[in-house]
């Protein structure tokens, strides 16, 4: 809120530090001063009023209240004497209130003999520092009230009121008012209304009615103070989409004391510009006048939760700074009687203070905390457990980037266009801030997708990891997992693409500690439903683990990367990070390597083009025993030279023997039960 | 001696090996002066032969010291010779390694992790998709208040989740599951449902800190966060605590910290509330703790002078390849 630095310095008679010092006091003690900014004879400061304190300090009077504590100087109290009521008081107006929780407390005085004119320019120089416009003298008065005392004023023409009758209820559904403005509101069942005879007159705590507004021909008013319930105008206020000033100090609530002293500042002014106004009939409502707290303080407590050192004279000394005032648990007021024990009584005003920290957070800014010494914390020395995820995820970061590749961060939402590429539901978001983010991401792949397509104008290969977080609905629960993908393009041949991105899901794995991985084409019913409709149906592969899914690795589906308008191919792996960072191992065994030399056997075999590697991988193991070390498959071709619809594979076979050296003989044996076993499989050796 | 100096003086100006050879040849070759000499020498008296031999000998051996000695000077000159052919531009670029790259956030976060694991601080994670009471009224903010409205939250259609605004929930989950003392972090992603610009976008990196003892104070918080944006920003900073407001902390305070621009706002902290330990399960007269606050995209921006957050979700190669 904006602060007249001249409205704050007419509470106090001696001067007050300069507006820059001012600033820096209210900064380091109070609320931070955002900006100091000079306007003709005054300077305005734009005060970040806190949250908790908006309920006394959106007014000069509650920031001059605070200045009074930081500076020592007495505040003037702008508060009048009581006015004069009228040669007697008639019984005008009646106001009910429905449901007395509508509102607490009303107030209001009925005067006669009004005169409508300009305010004094003092009045007007006022408003003006607030941007307000100056429109006539009562009007006037009821916004400059709100500025200075935070209490929001309203006005009626008395005449105008049909019935001289006022009820005081929620609205229904559908019921309207037409208020100053001119714009007309649907009021819905939260709004609070005044109604009069035949018609609603006025949206409670937000804004007035048309129908009973001042005009140049008002000769009889209603000053009307009153407290709203604070839960229904903030609910009423975003329903409507009206936050007006006053709606915003009735949504904190205030000091319920303030209502009759608005009146009295309010009349106080009116008699300016009209001396001779009668107050003919004072109204107040107030059932359940707000009790007074009392809080229980411990000095020891205020030190300890401080780390200060602070007597309780200085203690005792800001609290009555601030107007708490102090008494020993046996009632006593001398300082030596308060011993660590008092009690202290809440202002009226200060609607924050509840319990003891509130109070300790009083002493604390007052006395700054600039002067509070930094001291080290005293505790066992104890290692912190590793976080075992969060070590994993670094590991797995850094073997990424050691393979050339480039970490992204993307969003964690997905576009609604994207809903059709998956087969199960995805968690959508209720309140999306766009199209583009109307659903949870069920894999990282998209985002990664989107990166290739917009790099694809600048860079030519392109190597992209990300791990994250990704949501799915599975049944009835509801998943939330961190997963981690890869994805290269730049490679148009297809199978170089895919057994490169293979060959660094691999070595990613294993350099994890994990070994006990395969490759599996098969997709199962499920595994089609969650992974099917991203990959290439005849380039891709499920990663188990112990049997159970880990990861997939592929090309991704020409149809999805056109949607991305991704030229070329696009391979990625996407894992299961939780499962990874769960059978990883950090031990590694040392294997010493054995004296004796390896025997280095070629063979290669004629298979039709479906026979996957795995299958000859398998027969071999099936016969060779413990001294094959190694099969490594070298060459793999198809075309000119071999006949219609068949591969050749070509593998170096490795033989060693821990033991001895091992004779030609004894590998030659086992050489031709592998030829034996592929040749049962109806394919060539050569 | 001039004999043998003179001979020296020739062996060195041999310019190559070949030359070198020749007079090398010339004195100690199968015709060699030298060689004849010695070999003649039987033709001498004994007087003569008993005084010529050791000359003779001596002689043969300078000779052949100081040619080897030339020999292996023009032999290292010579491959000097050889390589100095070999030539290459060095200031043309090198290879361009192929490398991969950290997003800086990660950069970040692996600092700011490594400056409180040091300082005995565990780090724990917890859910981007939390639950109403984790989020809020665990964290004394309770429903149709006002100090909800500080938040903007992305809300499920399943009403009772949200994408977490802060990771204060991570902080009751722990303190649920263990006992006091307590010294944590707990980074992660966060989410507000704001409009994006250059400063704000609808999620960034948060990392909130919480210690919790029978006597921790706002004295401890200045030293620990003191000590924290010291080793972050690499010199001795200068902070100061001003008050502020979170529904979660009482005193609440916001940390500024001292910069080229005069004083920048960096992190939100304050004292645990009361009613926070209550709903973590804790008796809030035997506890005291300090919780704070900051956003890590704020943190690179500032560090690696990034104008615009919303590079940092972009996936922009060109950006990326720069850390």
């Amino acid at each position: 809120m904006k602060f007249s630095y001249n409205w704050l310095q007419s509470f106090f008679s001696e001067s007050l530090p300069e507006p820059e010092k001012l600033a820096e006091l209210l900064t380091m003690h109070s609320f931070e001063v955002e900006e100091v900014e000079k306007k003709d004879e005054d300077h305005i400061l734009a005060i970040d009023i806190l949250p908790n304190r908006a309920h006394d300090c959106l007014s000069h009077l509650g920031v001059a209240k605070e200045i009074a504590a930081l500076t020592d100087s007495k505040l003037k109290n702008p508060s009048p004497g009581l006015a004069r009521l009228g040669r007697e008081s008639k019984k005008l107006l009646q106001v009910d209130i429905q449901d007395k929780s509508l509102c607490p407390r009303y107030t209001a005085y009925v005067v006669e003999g009004v005169k409508i004119a300009d305010s004094p320019e003092w009045i007007k120089e006022r408003l003006a520092s607030m941007n307000q416009k100056p429109i006539s003298n009562i009007v006037d008065i009821t916004n400059y009230i709100m500025w200075e005392l935070g209490q929001p004023l309203h006005a009626f023409d008395f005449d105008k009121i049909n019935g001289a009758n006022m009820n005081i209820r929620l609205a229904k559904q559908g019921e309207k008012l037409e208020t100053l403005d001119g714009a007309a509101h649907d009021l819905g069942a939260d709004a609070i209304i005044i109604e009069d005879e035949s018609r609603i007159i006025d949206l409670a705590g937000i804004k007035g009615g048309a129908n009973t507004q001042i005009d140049s021909s008002t000769k009889t008013i209603i000053f009307q103070a009153a407290i709203f319930d604070a839960a229904r105008i903030r609910k009423a206020a975003q329903k409507l989409g009206i936050k007006t000033d006053a709606a915003v100090r009735y949504m904190h609530g205030f000091d319920q004391n303030l209502p009759p002293q608005a009146l009295e500042r309010a009349i106080e002014l009116l008699r300016e510009t009209n001396p001779k106004v009668k107050i003919v009939q004072k109204i107040d409502i107030y059932p359940s006048p707000q009790k007074s707290k009392k809080i229980a303080i411990d000095t020891r407590y205020v030190n300890s939760l401080l780390g200060t050192d602070i007597s309780k004279k200085k203690m005792k000394q800001i609290l009555e700074k601030l107007g708490f005032g102090l008494t020993s648990l046996t009632g006593g007021f001398k300082i030596k009687d308060l011993g660590f024990k008092f009690t202290v009584a809440v202002p009226a005003y200060r609607l924050d203070i509840d319990a003891a920290q509130d109070v300790i957070e009083e002493i604390g800014r007052i006395y700054g905390y600039e002067n509070i010494k930094p001291i080290a914390p005293q505790g066992t020395l104890a290692v912190p457990r590793r976080n075992e995820q969060v070590f994993w995820r670094s590991r797995a970061r850094d073997i990424l980037s050691g393979f050339g590749f480039s970490e992204v961060y993307n969003y964690s939402m997905i576009p609604k266009s994207q809903e059709e590429d998956y087969a199960f539901p995805l968690l959508e978001l209720t309140n999306p801030i766009s199209d583009e983010f109307q659903y949870l991401r069920p894999w990282l792949m998209h985002g990664v997708l989107k990166n290739i397509a917009s790099n694809k104008k600048y860079f030519e290969a392109i190597k992209l990891f990300e791990i994250g977080r990704v949501f799915f609905q599975e049944g009835e629960d509801i998943i939330e997992e961190e997963n981690f993908i890869f994805a290269l393009t730049g490679k148009e041949n297809a199978a170089n693409g895919f057994y490169e991105v293979k060959g660094y899901a691999d070595e990613f794995l294993k350099k994890l500690g994990i070994n006990d991985f395969y490759f599996d084409p098969t997709f199962s019913e499920e595994d089609e439903k969650y992974h099917g409709l991203l990959l290439h149906p005849a380039r891709r592969a499920i990663i188990r683990a112990d049997n159970n899914f880990v990861g997939f690795v592929g090309e991704v589906h020409p149809d999805i990367l056109s949607k991305f308008g991704v030229e070329g191919k696009v391979y990625c792996a996407e894992f299961n990070f939780d499962k990874i960072s769960a059978a990883a191992e950090e031990e590694h065994i040392y294997q010493k390597p054995s004296k004796y030399p390896e025997v280095v056997r070629d063979i290669a075999v004629l298979v039709p083009r479906g026979t996957m590697v795995v299958e000859a991988l398998n027969a071999i193991n099936s016969v060779s025993g413990p001294l094959l070390r190694d099969i490594d498959l070298f060459d793999m071709f198809e075309g000119e030279n071999l006949p219609e619809g068949m591969k050749n594979l070509a593998f170096h076979l490795i033989f060693q023997s821990d033991k001895k050296t091992l004779t030609s003989q004894e590998v030659d044996e086992i050489m031709s039960k592998i030829t034996k076993v592929l040749e049962e499989n109806l394919w060539e050796v050569r | 001696m001039e004999e043998l100096d003179k001979i020296k003086k020739e062996i060195n100006s041999a310019s190559d090996l070949k030359e070198l050879d020749g007079i090398y040849k010339k004195y100690l070759g199968k015709k060699g002066e030298v060689a004849l000499a010695l070999r003649s020498i039987g033709d001498l008296s004994e007087r003569e032969k008993k005084e010529r031999a050791p000359q003779l000998q001596s002689l043969k051996k300078e000779i052949e010291e100081e040619v080897l000695k030339r020999s292996s000077e023009l032999k290292s000159s010579g491959a000097e010779e050889a390589l100095r052919g070999e030539w290459l531009d060095v200031t043309a670029p090198g290879k361009k390694a192929e490398l991969g790259h950290l997003h800086p956030l990660t950069q970040i976060q692996q600092k700011v992790n490594e400056i409180f694991s040091s300082l005995g601080f565990e780090i724990v994670e917890g859910p981007e998709l939390e639950t109403e009471w984790y989020n809020f009224d665990a964290l004394n903010i309770p429903k149709d208040h006002p100090s909800r409205d500080i938040w903007d939250t992305f809300w499920m259609q399943d009403k009772e989740l949200l994408l977490r605004t802060h990771t204060s929930p991570v902080q009751i989950r722990h303190m649920e599951k263990h006992q006091p003392p307590i010294r944590i972090i707990a980074p992660g992603r966060v989410f507000r449902h704001e409009a994006s610009d250059a400063s704000h976008d609808i999620q960034f990196y948060q990392l909130e800190g919480l210690m919790v003892d029978k006597d921790m104070s706002v004295a401890n918080f200045k030293a620990v966060i003191n000590e924290f944006l010291s080793q972050l920003f690499g010199e001795n900073v200068k902070i100061r605590l001003r008050p502020s407001f979170f529904p979660f902390v009482e005193p609440g305070f916001e940390v500024d910290m001292y910069g080229p621009k005069g004083w920048m706002e960096m992190l939100g902290a304050g004292m645990v509330h009361p009613n926070v330990f209550k709903a973590a399960g804790y008796n809030p007269v035997n506890w005291q703790g300090f919780a704070f606050g900051i956003g890590l995209d704020r943190i690179a921006m500032m560090k690696y002078k990034i104008d615009d957050i919303r590079l940092l979700y972009s996936g922009d190669l060109r950006f990326l390849k720069q850390f």
